[in-house]
């Protein structure tokens, strides 16, 4: 004659259960992935000689707190600007046709060779060498780069 | 309303074809549908942000503006008519989609890389992609609300809500629980709960519908947030931060760059979320949808495919799963000594079945060994365990919980049309003229069926007829609600056959050709006068004749009915009346028509049609049939006992007797959802073998020898069989926990100890066998289930199946129907001087039965922690009882303690009695009388008295219930009034700021 009786899985039994389950699913995967384990073992020992767990054991506790500091000032408005002018130059230097700037670096360098002059040269020499194709060019150009600069100016007061 | 033809379970009639042009191409058409959904047949990518196929246009968006006969329109806002010239990507209609979308991140922060949502499904996230967004114009304005995180299952954060109403249309339209709005005139408008701001405490009934739709992550399931995404779990500041330098320098980097870290994050995601595609272990409905997980982790449910569902769940499908991962899961087998139970190996736990299993049968023969299936098992554990019974211990003691509830509705079937399932499907329902519900609480038994109802009622005007007890939601909005007395259903119905019968209402064509029997039958309703319904019903002639009229003039009617029929001792008998109702007047062998038995529980329907019966093989092959019989003994390889066998009730008594001694009982806590709890307590300590398979150690496996680990539906391969006659399957999305099996495991475990030799692998095989040996199953095969393909027998062998019986004919022998003849006789137990109040008792909405799953998540627990009792208010005022009282039902068979809340769902001395137990069943309260039939016991059929106790506790229903919440009905998200507001002009009208589709700056 069944009397009804109650029954609850102590916690010490079921810690005991989850630790047996484990167990088993990790001797399955050692067996299923031995070759790959081998190789592992083999990249952690070269690792742990390089000292390079003790820092990754540091970072990964250390997770939420180190996360937290790198970001602490990156809402800081001189990051997030010192970021987009960095962006920015990318962009000029990335529209920038390299061969000008190859040829100028090249000109600069023959410009250097050059014996410097004696003395300083007078008034109208430096005016006439203003007036050279290729000065009046880099006028020009100088000139266009100063009134795009000048409209930046304008739209951001 | 729309009536345009939607995708999904409520698909319309396909229209008549046009041609129209699209981007200088022809495309063919449907004259009146929508025109996004031709567009996007045609492979166009058009922006869509609050469209969804399955709820029609809402029309708030605006981001699919395309220029129709060269005028701006929303394309999901506009009706195909022939010859209509579209463009979806011309300059102006690039423009108006962009400015529409620009303005949608004005109320959505994109930070889609440490998103919860960002899993390559969010809308606005792929709409950023779609559009090529570099840059807003509309700077992003926060609202001035906070997260809302009052309910258990999901939270609400208004300032990532872009106000597509797609949840508010879903809850208005699909749902139809008519919660959600939003406050449109408001200076920041936002949605709104019962047009309030906390979600807990209002009529909020967690089904999910709003969080599936949610096209960003403004509603999100609490068990995403945090586990979805591999950045997500970051501390919150260091997020915000992080979102704030991306921000601040998207003007040089662009969305482009962004989306393409986030997008590269969401592959990784794939990773460790795995998706998996099952169906709903609760209702009969059998939703279907998928499941996500990480780990054991359940992330979320996905509904979207399912036949019978499309997009909708209730509480228990979307948010109901953390049971299978509750502590509390049995995983090992127990085994009672002297001391009690304890956990022990499989290998002792099967030596000791096998051993006295052999005994018994040795010593007592194998009838003295029973054997219960499970209605939550799949239907290959149906088959395996009845296979079990009659060929390796060689008994017909076969059943299966089924007998609870529906047996009488097959019965009632079998006797007039042939079939013991619903006539047609989930669309029929919905797509009727008139929909009568009787003892059923559709909204909260059968909540994504009802649905349906609701909106065909709301957005149609079907007709709504209820006939219940209790005044419950689809009563609520029924056109005609009726309370007859309890246990005359069988009286009404039959006079109101009998008075179309006397105006020649009935359908001479149709009972001519389809139906045998209709003279006998019209003498047979020569006592069912409309005087003799009204006096016995209490229902006046006028409601019937009005209700007769509603039946013969519809265009079509379904009747769906459940336990408030079946469960009384003339259950059989009420279910053929019906029967016998939808045979006169014609509602039988067409769509939108005939009889829908609500089948309670998941698989109700396939562990009958899979042979868990004492009576039946699979398919119902007649047991006593010796061709049948041969032909399942030339399949087995053994031969079969040829007597019917006992069922469970028969078993109880069997027990008592002393001539059955064993009992094998699969996932059923018999003990709480038998009638007569004590009778079934003192029939279990009798037993010499009593074996259970569960999740749980239940009240029932309190009296077993050996208790089993069986495993979860999320944690095997099978299928299901729904309502509708539907065969879904499933699909395992992780191992049992422990040592736990699947069912048919067991099954065959314990069968190969009784010298079966069994070697089934996986659940294919058995269902290919059975398959093989039904006729009715025929051509059911693995492959052509595979995914969200179904099958709704009977099934030919060529995989056809039959979505509507009855097309060709009715299965008899000379292809017609039956009417039925009857007679009422009285309910086994009425009030009396004694005893002299109704008891009636079911489910809630958020629990299933009893609640042996449910209360094992926590969010349903909180949200209705105990079972409660319904009093009338003038049965309150009469005996001083106000809600939170405790109160003692006695009744003549035991003894309840419950608390009272008194309401006007019930009336007068009528009370009602939630199934979910804490301490105390309602079985505790029903007797054994059963249906003269079936022997369902008659579980509405009790009295008792009440004892008012002195304590006084709290309500029953915690603040945050639902039931203590004011729904806000309206015609779905009303954008009307958003475009009133004086700030809302058209996108791409003249005079705006022009928005250059974006390329990026260079």
């Amino acid at each position: 004659m069944a009397i009804p009786l109650q029954w609850k899985k102590s916690d010490e039994a079921r810690a005991a259960d989850n630790a047996a389950d484990l167990d088993r699913r990790l001797e399955e995967a050692r067996l299923e992935n031995g070759e790959a384990l081998i190789a592992f073992y083999k990249l952690i020992g070269a690792l742990h000689r390089k000292q390079v767990f003790d820092m990754l054991t540091g970072a990964v506790s250390a997770r939420d707190s180190l996360i937290e500091k790198a970001t602490a000032g990156l809402d800081n408005p001189e990051i997030i600007n010192a970021t987009r002018n960095v962006m920015t130059m990318t962009r000029l230097l990335g529209g920038t046709d390299p061969e000008v700037l190859h040829a100028f670096a090249d000109n600069l360098d023959a410009m250097r060779r050059q014996p410097a002059p004696g003395a300083t040269p007078g008034l109208f020499a430096t005016l006439r060498s203003f007036l050279g194709r290729d000065a009046r060019r880099a006028l020009v150009t100088m000139a266009a780069v100063l009134n795009a600069f000048g409209r930046a100016l304008r739209v951001k007061k | 309303m729309s009536t345009v033809a939607v995708s999904g379970p409520d698909a319309a009639v396909a229209p008549k074809l046009c041609a129209i042009t699209i981007n200088g191409r022809s495309a063919a058409a449907g004259e009146g549908e929508s025109l996004v959904d031709v567009i996007n047949r045609q492979g166009i990518g058009l922006a869509q942000v609050c469209y969804h196929p399955q709820m029609g246009p809402i029309q708030t968006c605006d981001t699919c503006l395309v220029e129709v006969d060269g005028a701006l329109a929303r394309a999901c806002g506009t009706r195909v008519a022939a010859g209509q010239t579209v463009m979806t990507a011309s300059p102006r209609a690039k423009q108006a989609q962009a400015e529409a979308f620009d303005r949608i991140l004005g109320n959505h922060l994109l930070y889609c890389t440490v998103c919860d949502n960002n899993n390559g499904d969010c809308t606005v996230h792929n709409t950023t992609a779609l559009l090529k967004v570099e840059h807003q114009q509309t700077p992003y304005r926060p609202k001035p609300y906070e997260v809302d995180n009052s309910n258990p299952f999901y939270r609400y954060d208004p300032n990532q809500c872009i106000l597509c109403g797609r949840c508010v249309q879903a809850c208005q339209n699909v749902q139809v629980n008519e919660t959600l709005t939003i406050d449109w005139e408001d200076p920041h408008p936002r949605v709104l709960w019962d047009g309030g701001m906390q979600i807990a405490g209002s009529s909020c009934v967690s089904c999910g519908h709003c969080v599936t739709v949610c096209p960003c992550n403004a509603l999100m399931e609490k068990s995403m947030l945090g586990e979805a995404g591999l950045l997500t779990d970051l501390p919150k500041a260091a997020l915000n931060k992080m979102i704030d330098f991306v921000k601040g320098v998207e003007p040089e980097v662009g969305y482009g760059a962004i989306l393409q870290v986030s997008e590269a994050e969401a592959a990784m995601r794939e990773e460790h979320t795995r998706k998996t595609k099952t169906v709903c272990t609760y209702c009969g409905v059998g939703c279907s949808f998928d499941v996500w997980t990480k780990g054991r982790h359940i992330l979320k449910i996905q509904p979207e495919h399912g036949d019978s569902n499309g997009i909708s769940t209730c509480v228990k499908g979307k948010f109901g799963w953390d049971y299978v991962n509750s502590e509390e899961r049995l995983t090992k087998p127990l085994i009672r000594d002297t001391n009690g139970f304890r956990e022990t190996t499989w290998d002792e736990a099967l030596d000791r079945i096998e051993a006295k299993l052999k005994q018994l049968k040795r010593d007592h023969g194998p009838d003295s060994i029973g054997v219960i299936c499970s209605s939550k098992c799949t239907n290959e554990e149906s088959y395996i365990m009845q296979k079990m019974g009659r060929a390796a211990i060689g008994t017909n003691n076969v059943d299966n919980c089924s007998r609870y509830c529906q047996s009488p509705a097959t019965t009632g079937l079998f006797r007039t049309v042939g079939y013991g399932g619903d006539a047609g499907s989930i669309t029929d329902i919905a797509a009727a003229g008139l929909v009568i519900i009787i003892g059923a609480n559709s909204a909260e038994s059968h909540p994504v069926l009802a649905t349906r109802i609701k909106r065909a009622h709301k957005e149609r005007g079907q007709r709504l007829i209820v006939a219940d007890l209790r005044r419950h939601e689809m009563a609520d909005r029924a056109d005609i609600f009726f309370r007859p007395k309890p246990g005359t259903d069988l009286i009404w119905l039959s006079a109101i056959s009998r008075y179309i019968i006397d105006n020649n209402l009935h359908s001479k064509e149709f009972i001519d050709e389809w139906v045998n029997g209709f003279e006998e039958y019209r003498r047979s309703l020569e006592p069912f006068t409309l005087e003799y319904a009204e006096r016995m019903s209490g229902v006046s002639q006028d409601v019937l004749k009005q209700v007769a009229h509603e039946v013969v003039t519809a265009d079509g009617t379904c009747i769906c009915w459940a336990m408030g029929v079946t469960q009384h001792c003339g259950g059989s008998d009420t279910s053929s009346a019906i029967s016998n109702l939808l045979l006169l007047t014609g509602n039988y062998k067409r769509p939108g028509a005939g009889a829908y038995p609500l089948r309670g529980h998941n698989n109700v329907q396939g562990a009958s049609d899979f042979g868990a019966m004492p009576n039946y093989f699979p398919g119902y092959q007649r047991l006593e049939d010796a061709e049948i019989r041969r032909k399942f003994e030339a399949g087995w390889g053994v031969s079969l006992p040829p007597k019917p066998g006992l069922d469970n009730h028969e078993m109880a008594e069997a027990i008592q007797e002393g001539t059955l001694k064993a009992m094998i009982l699969a996932g059923e806590d018999m003990f709480t959802s038998d009638s007569n709890s004590n009778f079934i307590g003192d029939s279990f300590s009798k037993l010499e073998l009593f074996v259970a398979f569960e999740l749980f150690f239940t009240k029932t496996c309190q009296y077993a020898d050996i208790v089993l680990p069986a495993a979860a539906s999320l944690e095997k391969d099978g299928t299901f069989t729904n309502t509708e006659r539907r065969i879904q399957r499933l699909y395992a999305v992780f191992d049992p926990p422990g040592e736990a099996k699947p069912d048919w495991q067991i099954s065959q475990l314990i069968a190969n100890r009784m010298g079966a030799n069994w070697n089934y692998t996986h659940p294919s095989e058995l269902m290919h066998e059975a398959a093989s040996l039904t006729p009715l199953f025929a051509g059911v095969r693995y492959e052509r289930l595979e995914g969200y393909n179904t099958l709704q027998w009977p099934v030919a062998e060529d995989g056809t199946g039959t979505p509507l019986l009855y097309r060709d004919k009715f299965p008899f022998p000379d292809g017609k129907a039956r009417f039925y003849n009857l007679a009422w006789i009285e309910p086994g137990e009425q009030p009396n001087q004694e005893y002299d109040l109704h008891l009636n008792n079911g489910r809630v909405l958020e629990h299933f039965e009893v609640g042996n799953m449910t209360y094992h998540v926590k969010g349903i627990a909180e949200m209705t922690p105990e079972p409660f009792v319904e009093i009338s208010p003038e049965l309150a005022g009469e005996r001083g009882i106000e809600t939170g009282r405790y109160l003692q039902l006695e009744s003549r068979y035991g003894m309840a303690r419950v608390r009272a809340v008194v309401s006007d769902r019930v009336r007068g001395k009528e009370i009602f009695m939630t199934l979910n137990t804490h301490r105390y069943t309602v079985n505790y309260l029903t007797g054994s009388n059963t249906d003269r039939t079936t022997h369902t016991p008659a579980y509405k059929e009790g009295a008792v008295r009440i004892r008012v106790l002195p304590d006084r506790g709290e309500n029953p229903l915690p603040k945050a219930n639902f039931r203590n919440g004011h729904r806000t009905p309206q015609t779905g998200v009303e954008v009307e009034r958003k475009w009133k507001r004086a700030d809302y002009k058209l996108p791409g009208s003249v005079g705006l700021v022009q928005i250059t589709p974006t390329e990026p700056r260079r």
